[in-house]
């Protein structure tokens, strides 16, 4: 124990005297979840939370074109820049540069096309109303550098508003042709209006799609709890490059022979190497932590929290230690030199944090990639942090990821010690 | 001092993928308090055989007994009796000379107290005093080599392994090194050395074995070995035994 805590502190005044060191394992991961963070809360309200800047050209001057500026105006997802038919050329090219998300162009004579295809359609005449009829149209022109899914999700909205329009027309079309048989009928007009169910109200949506929402708005899952731990994940499986490499100088330095020909077990000084390191890793995720709870609302993101998951989160945070340490060890143990040490650390590392999900969901990579996914110890942690703070499920049972981050961490020391005791 | 130091007995050992054994077959007793320096060419077995009696490698077989206690039963027991000086400079460079000191006396448990003692007497040995609290990065190659030497006496050993401790230093240096060593002998220390340098041998060592291709070919004090081979100088048998053949 007690050569234990000498390597320990050793290894912590050595890495204290490494600004270089200090800088990767502490600056390089806050400063990632910062800038990530940032740059991923951005493209999650492009897809469907941030305001479409709309150019609307509305060459039909009609009613149609009337109701659906009302609708876009009325609707907080877009913002309208009016602009007229003389401007269109312009209009277009300001939409290519990026100035404006899309422009939209109610073409002349949409409301003559559209009264013809509603007489057709009443008179029963499918040809004429459906699709092989006149086209009653308008038209969207993106910003070419626009995420496919915002692109889906302003087509949907405006597929929405055109809709809403059409169907007031509809019904318009139908109460008079209501009116207009009743009286042929002899019914006075009167009665129809005293009898009238209210036709206009059928445009209305009665049908309210509403997402549940947990008790405490707090608790919903939101970029910045899943890119919290999933960064500091990764930062504290960067160690592996400075604890890795320290090994290597220390094999081919001669201190490690010095350490074999004294009186102490070669498990002793990987596990001081390890308590080192691993509480590196803690203050990583103290301080990334610490970002995310106290910077993030500053920067008008939601804060990060961990209340009431403490012991949880601490249990995940010390396996993932573990685990990052004995890859290290295994990798200071296996390795000849240090451009093995650090090609084969950061490459392994990131490939791990590409299939374990750190960088795109794991649901959102091709089926192989996520079966691929559940031998990376990133998922494991990441699963265990998700559990945690996410899906509000135990930590405590046979498949958890703390699980497997243990068993690999013990794999990965005893394979290292096995290595060491075997001397040169 | 009548008993042996060290007793080796059959010794050998083979690296794989190696055509031929590393150390064949050595037979070896050193009584305590002699300075025995084993000289060969590269590749003779020299630094394998200083491993295995370090503890840094078993052998393949054979046996090693250090001050009457066989090394395979009583490894840890062994090693606190014994320093080793590596052939390269194993310290830490961005720790001073009294950090590294401190950090591997702890290592041998040596309570604070006598810690301190000790510290003191290993930088005064190797003459560091005036630069103990510099980072070891700050050190001249001589003075590395120096504090190489005085981690391996925190411990006060009673035998103390030297593989090639002088390589790369300027003569000032070594001529502090071999006073030094040279005042551990008389102090009752046993000295096993390699070295590269035949005068260096002939001067300090009271016995040498010159080994080549993992076998002894003579062993003996450097005058009866110039003697026996009608050499005037240690170099001259030297070469008598190993040839002048270049080595890989």
């Amino acid at each position: 124990m007690n050569n234990m805590l000498t390597i320990a502190a050793k290894e912590l005044l050595l890495l204290r005297r490494d600004p270089g060191g200090l800088l990767v394992l502490f600056l390089m991961p806050a400063v990632l979840v910062l800038i990530i963070t940032m740059v991923q809360k951005n493209v999650m309200e492009l897809t469907g939370e941030q305001q479409a800047r709309l150019l609307f050209i509305d060459e039909s001057k009609s009613e149609f074109g009337q109701s659906l500026t009302k609708i876009f105006a009325d609707d907080d997802s877009f913002v309208l820049f009016p602009r007229e038919s003389s401007e269109r050329d312009q209009a277009l090219a300001e939409v290519k540069e990026g100035e404006y998300t899309a422009c939209v162009i109610v073409s002349k004579g949409i409301d003559q096309t559209l009264t013809k295809k509603l007489a057709a359609l009443f008179a029963g005449n499918a040809d004429e109303s459906g699709s092989q009829g006149t086209s009653a149209a308008f038209s969207v022109s993106f910003d070419p550098a626009l995420l496919p899914a915002f692109r889906g999700g302003v087509i949907g909205k405006l597929k929405v508003a055109a809709a809403q329009v059409e169907m007031k027309k509809k019904i318009n079309h139908l109460e008079a042709e209501l009116t207009k048989k009743m009286e042929e009928a002899g019914m006075p007009p009167e009665a129809i209006a005293g009898e009238a169910v209210a036709l206009g109200g059928l445009a209305d949506q009665l049908v309210e799609v509403r997402e549940e929402e947990d008790s405490d708005e707090q608790d919903r899952p939101g970029v910045v709890q899943q890119n919290v731990p999933a960064w500091a994940l990764f930062g504290m499986f960067f160690t592996v490059l400075p604890l890795g490499g320290a090994l290597l100088r220390e094999r081919r330095s001669g201190v490690w022979d010095r350490f074999l020909s004294m009186p102490l077990s070669p498990m002793s000084v990987l596990m001081g190497k390890v308590t080192a390191y691993s509480l590196v890793c803690l203050l990583q995720f103290a301080l990334i932590g610490g970002i995310g709870y106290k910077v993030f609302p500053m920067l008008g993101l939601p804060a990060f929290s961990i209340a009431g998951a403490e012991i949880e989160i601490f249990v995940t945070v010390v396996a993932v230690s573990l685990a990052a340490c004995g890859y290290g060890l295994l990798l200071g143990m296996i390795c000849s030199s240090f451009e093995q040490v650090s090609m084969f650390g950061s490459i392994s590392i990131v490939i791990s944090a590409a299939i374990g999900g750190i960088m795109v969901p794991v649901y959102a990579m091709p089926e192989k990639l996520q079966q691929l996914s559940v031998v990376s110890p990133l998922n494991w942690g990441l699963t265990s942090f998700h559990d945690v703070l996410i899906r509000d499920t135990s930590l405590w049972r046979l498949d958890s990821g703390v699980l497997f981050l243990i068993l690999f961490s013990a794999v990965c020391i005893t394979l290292s010690w096995r290595l060491a005791a075997g001397g040169r | 001092m009548s008993a042996e130091a060290v007793i080796i007995s059959g010794l050998e050992k083979s690296y794989p993928g190696s055509e031929q054994p590393a150390v064949k077959g050595i037979d070896l007793t050193i009584s305590q308090g002699e300075f025995f320096g084993l000289l060969g060419p590269n590749g003779a077995g020299k630094s394998t055989t200083i491993a295995m009696l370090s503890g840094l490698m078993d052998p393949d077989s054979g046996t090693i007994e250090i001050l009457e206690q066989a090394m395979g039963r009583n490894r840890k027991k062994v090693k606190a009796l014994f320093g080793l000086v590596p052939q390269e400079i194993a310290l830490y460079e961005t720790l001073s000379g009294r950090e590294n000191l401190r950090f591997f006396g702890r290592l041998y448990n040596i309570k604070n107290d006598l810690l301190k003692d000790r510290i003191e007497f290993c930088l005064d040995f190797s003459g560091l005093n005036k630069r103990a609290d510099k980072q070891a990065s700050t050190y001249s190659g001589g003075m590395k080599r120096r504090l190489n030497l005085a981690i391996a006496l925190l411990h006060e050993p009673r035998i103390l392994f030297l593989d090639e401790p002088t390589v790369g230093i300027d003569a000032q240096s070594r001529q502090l090194i071999h006073s030094r060593l040279q005042e551990l002998v008389d102090g009752g220390v046993t000295i096993i050395y390699t070295t590269h340098y035949m005068e260096e041998a002939e001067h300090l060592c009271s016995r040498v074995a010159i080994i080549d291709q993992g076998r002894i070919l003579d062993s003996g004090s450097p005058g009866s070995l110039n003697e026996n081979h009608q050499s005037s100088n240690l170099e001259e048998t030297f070469f008598q035994l190993t040839g002048k053949g270049l080595r890989d």
